[in-house]
């Protein structure tokens, strides 16, 4: 934590890491979901 | 150089982003590369110290330099070490300048290399007229934001402020060339590309105007100053909201795909005028202004803020928000692609 008192600026870049993070994995799944969803349809359209 | 590393930088980016197409998903490797690149950027962004030397110190009005900290790279004088129980007078030398610090702590002093330079973090005291050592001072920084009076700590949002920006007007330029493609190709995934870019380039134009009015509070006083750089980012985004009206208010499906298209490439005809061209010919308190220091050509080729490793954080800034766009972009067109084919 004394690290973190001296060099606050390591402090606000893990915090902005973090929502990074969270973005990122956010628009993976998205990314994710849309893939499986066209597939479902490629699918369907091989069906038809 | 520097107009190489913001070209090369953007250059790559567009480069990037369209490898493999904008329909087709992007692999796990381009999404992982779009992730460690914008960690570096944040990296690049938060963690350089803002740092200069004693005569840029010395030549600061006493009122800037009350209003934030900054580190100094210097070395300590030994022989004018002046130690008093806790309390030390340093005297830092750096060329033929020098600095006399006060310390409250003295335990690290017998720490320190008298040859070795190091980083000085210090504050002006308006009363004492004197300048204060805040911690222990820290080895030299390999990256270091240069001190910028009136700036400070904000410098930073440099980084993320333009390259916001930049792609703004490249998602505009996107959303242009595919709705020519629309009208000469009459091909649906052209009119999908430009309105999910002119979409993605109205929340970058939003994300830019809500930093630009963060640093105007700081350094100009208010959040809004109708200064001619804000008024034209205003007018920009009426501009490309009346896109979506209009995309909103027409039933006809044909009709809708070629109105729109049509408006976008008028709408980008006023993008250079009101991002490049007004700010410039109107005085104002945005960089760039015709009237005041601030005043510079669209390509400058003189020294400035980016002369520094400033330059070096804004490529990777603007290469990282550059994928980043070109990935929302896929994840947006691929969706609009699968409602398309759904309703069919």
């Amino acid at each position: 934590m004394q690290f973190f008192e001296q060099n606050s600026e390591y402090l606000v870049f893990i915090i902005s890491l973090v929502i990074w993070i969270g973005i990122f994995m956010f628009q993976l799944k998205i990314d994710r979901n849309i893939s499986k969803l066209e597939s479902e349809n490629t699918k369907e359209e091989i069906e038809i | 150089m520097k107009f190489f590393i913001i070209l090369s930088s953007l250059l790559i980016g567009i480069i990037l982003g369209r490898y493999n197409g904008l329909t087709v998903r992007k692999s796990i490797y381009w999404q992982l590369f779009v992730f460690l690149i914008m960690a570096v950027n944040l990296g690049f962004i938060f963690i350089p110290e803002i740092t200069c030397d004693i005569a840029a110190v010395k030549s600061m009005p006493q009122y800037y330099m009350s209003l934030s900290d900054f580190s100094v790279n210097a070395k300590m004088n030994i022989d004018k070490l002046n130690v008093n129980g806790n309390y030390a007078s340093i005297c830092l030398v750096d060329g033929r300048d020098t600095l006399t610090v006060e310390s409250s702590k003295n335990n690290f002093i017998s720490k320190l290399n008298p040859d070795n330079y190091y980083r000085w973090n210090l504050s002006f005291n308006s009363t004492t007229k004197g300048y204060r050592l805040n911690k222990k001072p820290k080895n030299i920084a390999l990256l270091s934001y240069p001190f910028i009076p009136g700036l400070g700590e904000k410098i930073r949002l440099i980084s993320f402020h333009v390259p916001v920006a930049w792609v703004a007007v490249l998602a505009y330029l996107l959303s242009m060339i595919f709705s020519v493609s629309f009208l000469k190709n009459k091909n649906i995934k052209s009119d999908i590309i430009a309105s999910e870019a002119s979409l993605i380039g109205l929340v970058f134009t939003i994300m830019a105007m809500i930093t630009g009015m963060i640093w105007a509070k700081y350094n100009w006083g208010t959040y809004w100053n109708w200064d001619p750089r804000e008024t034209s980012i205003l007018i920009l985004l009426f501009i490309y909201g009346a896109y979506f009206v209009l995309r909103m208010s027409v039933e006809r499906e044909d009709l809708k795909y070629k109105l729109s298209a049509a408006y976008s490439i008028i709408a980008f005809v006023s993008v250079p005028f009101l991002i490049f061209i007004m700010p410039r010919i109107m005085s104002g308190l945005h960089p760039g202004a015709i009237s005041g220091a601030n005043s510079s050509p669209i390509i400058n080729g003189s020294g400035g803020m980016l002369d520094s490793s400033l330059m070096w954080s804004f490529g990777v800034s603007l290469l990282s928000f550059t994928l980043f766009f070109f990935w929302l972009l896929n994840i947006r067109v691929r969706y609009q692609l699968l409602k398309f084919r759904r309703k069919l």
